[in-house]
């Protein structure tokens, strides 16, 4: 385990430059020019080639990939934002557990709606809950995040003023947001949830457990589910990826200073190197859950920590069978 | 069981991941007095008392955080509304757009270009160092050096300020500037602390932003808001309210929503869609009046065939200004006439402006050689009322035979498409400061062509009246000037100006009457209801 784990870690390598070579090429070739964006529609032209050389605009491309890989691969320095002079990396940093409490949070109810009902849908297929529940997990695929907050807002915050419309700092604040995230997500785990479950509980094996007398809730939740899990970890997987760049609307509605807010806002600046770091960082974490989502499988399936370990190498079977051999003779 | 503790373990990562600690605030003070007092006022702002000035926050909701509180160092007025709660400038225009003094008790030309600045006795920055003229002349250098607000400065010769005592300083200029007052007032040419900042960048100063203002800055929280307390020491009236606060809300809806709950007390750019629905809540007032805005419709005059006067003459006679008002700003505002709103120093309406008229229209272009009209291409950025203003003026020039596309482009694109000339008809806005110069040198003079000069007009006698209009400090003789130049302009036709803009802001009537201006609003004359 520790030997596929290793390896996944150096294969990070090459998938972190080449994205930190498209990401640098394709801000490179945007229309746009960062110093007119920073000064504004009614900067003058020598304060915006001021600018320009100021931030090393002027220069050629591979000058600048060279000069920024460099600094990356010799001082771990990601550069300094164009708009607030401020590192890189701390600019993302300081974004970046708040998307991570709210991608959290929005995965937390999406497990926690999703996985019963799909549970309950497939234990109880045809049935009204079964019907009810696909109906509403359309809808929560079919409705936009945006028009999801603004709704959430009107009823818990203007009309029931029950829970605060904007901000993050405490755990009443995160319930709307991760409501409207959760939704979605909830949609498809529980879908997932659903067809792995039913692909599962129709195996001999569930049928030799309900045979011998084992308790229905055992079978569901011991020997059926564990088997389910392993599309639904993949899913959950893929939803936390995505919750954690991809969560701009939510960020906006509810004035949650997020990472994917800053990516939005420095794309729109072209504030290259806040857009390059916190690309290159999120691939990084994405990497990460990946490996998490791999290594878990192995936590739940033994079959595929087998397939990590790897199978042995034909020689030393066949040596093994001499030596076996041998022994037989005597 | 190891499986059962690696299950365990996994849970409480998860949870503690959704409640998080405490979010880490960004560090304040660097030196230790400051320390102090910040540390007293952040305790003082969550404290208890009976009068509602000293324990009840303000709390501002606008729609961005401040890219930076170093007020040297901004573009927008995001970042220069909170950092003005912290800075000050010499001068500032009043709401009936007569200057006023500020830092400077008053002030006299030597000659032309020598202005000889009396400053303010007694002003102290907010670590306890006085204001004298050397602080003066280091912020003015260093506004002439930056890149963000130079142009503003540009006219300052750095190397001709002479400071006579501390309190009495001689500015130099590069020539005769009519527009340097309107320049000392904008918040770009604010007085720091040179002794505190004289080896400090951008990001220290944003960091620990020292001034002499009616605030001092208590803390930030990224992305989020930014936290003030008054300044107990301040030069003049201090401030009635204790503690400030202002808040990022960038979805327009929810500013309005936090004013309904209670989460803010006043908000700046109240949608137009949220009008009616302020008004009829007893709750909050609406304050709503016209600014400096222009909206217009921008020719490409260097390109065929707009480059023909009669062409654009045509265009603009078919530009419905009434349907533009109401189908892109709800019915508010005012129809633009010429090149400078009505609030505008020497703006007249005394212009030979054609009214919209499509028979006219489709005649003057049947003069120009196109009796059956053209096709053109109009670029419009993501602004959504000028997207709506482009399919009004698309339908229109459909009725005069010109067959108009019009393509939405992001932000920066646009800039880029706009400064390249491939464009035939572009849509823009220009906010000025009131003062003429600021209102017309940068859109229309040559030089600004490839920057803000979005019509590349290049004409002569339009650079001649700028650079008059610009140099000349006698009233009478300057009003002339722009009246003339106001007239050319609408005779060589580079735009159509279909809008003049209004503010709409909204606060709650837990403070007492707040009055409408065009120019920047002051918080700390804000009280509550007794």
């Amino acid at each position: 385990m520790l030997k596929y784990t290793l390896k996944r870690l150096l294969m990070m390598i090459p998938v972190l430059l080449g994205v930190s070579f498209v990401v640098f090429l394709l801000m490179y070739i945007s229309p746009g020019d960062p110093a007119k964006m920073i000064l504004g529609e009614m900067a003058e032209k020598g304060e915006i080639e001021a600018l320009r050389e100021t931030l090393g605009l002027n220069a050629g491309f591979w000058e600048r990939y060279f000069n920024y890989m460099k600094d990356i691969l010799l001082y771990g320095d990601l550069g300094i934002s164009y708009v607030t002079r401020e590192p890189v990396i701390s600019e993302v940093m300081e974004r970046f557990p708040v998307t991570l409490r709210l991608a959290s949070s929005g995965v937390l109810v999406s497990l926690c709606i999703g996985v019963p009902c799909g549970i309950i849908a497939a234990t109880k297929q045809y049935s009204v809950f079964d019907h009810v529940a696909t109906l509403l997990s359309l809808l929560g695929n079919a409705m936009p995040a945006f028009w999801m907050g603004i709704l959430l807002i009107l009823i818990f915050s203007v009309h029931l003023g029950w829970l605060p419309s904007s901000g993050y700092t405490s755990i009443e604040y995160m319930i709307l947001p991760a409501l409207t995230l959760g939704t979605s997500s909830a949609a498809v785990i529980m879908r997932m949830t659903r067809s792995s479950m039913l692909e599962v509980i129709h195996q001999d094996y569930i049928r030799t457990a309900r045979s011998k007398g084992q308790k229905e809730s055992i079978v569901i939740y011991f020997h059926a589910l564990k088997n389910a899990l392993i599309p639904v970890i993949t899913a959950v997987g893929l939803q936390f990826g995505m919750l954690l760049g991809g969560s701009i609307l939510t960020e906006t509605i509810f004035s949650i200073p997020g990472i994917g807010k800053l990516m939005v806002d420095s794309i729109k600046t072209r504030n290259y190197p806040i857009v390059q770091g916190g690309v290159l960082i999120l691939a990084v974490v994405f990497s990460f859950i990946n490996l998490g989502v791999d290594l878990l499988y192995a936590f739940v399936d033994p079959r595929i920590k087998s397939q990590y370990k790897g199978a042995k190498k034909s020689s030393e079977v066949k040596e093994e069978d001499a030596e076996n051999g041998e022994e037989g003779e005597d | 069981m190891k499986k059962k503790v690696l299950i365990v373990a996994s849970m409480i990562l998860m949870a503690l991941t959704v409640s998080g600690c405490m979010k880490k605030e960004n560090p304040v003070a660097t030196d230790s007095s400051q320390n102090q007092t910040t540390k007293s006022a952040e305790a003082e702002v969550t404290g208890a008392g009976d009068n509602l000035d000293e324990t009840k926050t303000l709390v501002i909701a606008h729609g961005a955080y401040p890219q930076t509180l170093d007020i040297q160092n901004q573009s927008d007025a995001f970042s220069s509304r909170p950092a003005s709660m912290v800075f000050e400038k010499l001068m500032k225009m009043d709401k009936d757009g007569n200057f006023q003094g500020v830092l400077a008790e008053s002030w006299e030309y030597e000659d032309d270009t020598h202005l000889v600045f009396h400053l303010r006795e007694g002003v102290k920055f907010h670590n306890g160092d006085p204001m004298t003229a050397e602080d003066v002349k280091w912020s003015l250098i260093r506004a002439v050096n930056s890149a963000h607000v130079s142009s503003k400065a540009s006219f300052i010769n750095q190397d001709d300020i002479t400071i006579i005592d501390d309190n009495t300083i001689k500015v130099g200029y590069l020539y005769p500037n009519a527009s340097a007052y309107a320049a000392f007032s904008n918040a770009g040419l604010s007085i720091l602390p040179s002794k505190l900042y004289a080896n400090a960048d951008t990001a220290d100063i944003s960091k620990n932003p020292i001034g002499t203002g009616p605030y001092k800055y208590v803390d930030c929280v990224n992305g989020e808001k930014v936290t003030f307390v008054r300044n107990e020491d301040y030069w003049g009236e201090k401030a009635h309210i204790k503690n400030l606060i202002w808040k990022t809300i960038t979805e327009n809806a929810n500013r309005t929503i936090e004013l309904e709950t209670g989460g803010a007390h006043f908000s700046y750019d109240v949608p137009t869609t949220d009008i009616d629905r302020i008004e009829s809540d007893d709750k909050l007032t609406l304050l709503m009046g016209p600014n400096f805005t222009i909206q217009y419709v921008c020719y490409n005059t260097q390109k065929a065939p707009l480059n023909d006067v009669k062409v654009r003459k045509a265009l603009g006679m078919a530009v419905d200004k009434e349907a533009i008002k109401i189908a892109a700003y709800n019915g508010l505002g005012k129809v633009g006439v010429g090149p400078m709103v009505s609030t505008t120093q020497y703006a007249t309406e005394d212009l030979d402006v054609a009214p919209f008229d499509l028979d006219a229209a489709k005649a003057l272009l049947a003069e120009a050689g196109y009796p059956d009209g053209f096709e053109i291409k109009i670029y419009t950025n993501e602004n959504q009322a000028r997207i709506d203003a482009a399919q009004v003026v698309q339908n229109s020039w459909a009725k005069i035979g010109v067959k108009a596309t019009v393509t939405t482009l992001e932000y920066a694109a646009y800039y880029e498409a706009v400064n390249s000339g491939e464009y035939d008809v572009c849509f823009f806005g220009w906010i000025s400061n009131g003062d003429p110069d600021n209102t017309l040198y940068g859109l229309y003079h040559s030089s600004m062509i490839g920057a803000s000069n979005y019509s590349h007009t290049n004409n002569p006698k339009v650079d001649e009246l700028l650079e008059a209009g610009r140099k000349e400090l006698d009233d009478k003789k300057r009003e002339q000037i722009y009246v003339e130049l106001q007239k050319e302009l609408v005779d060589y036709c580079p735009a159509t100006y279909y809008w003049q803009g209004v503010n709409t802001y909204a606060y709650s009537n837990d403070l007492m009457p707040i009055e409408y201006t065009p120019y920047d609003f002051e918080p700390w004359t804000y009280e509550w209801k007794k």
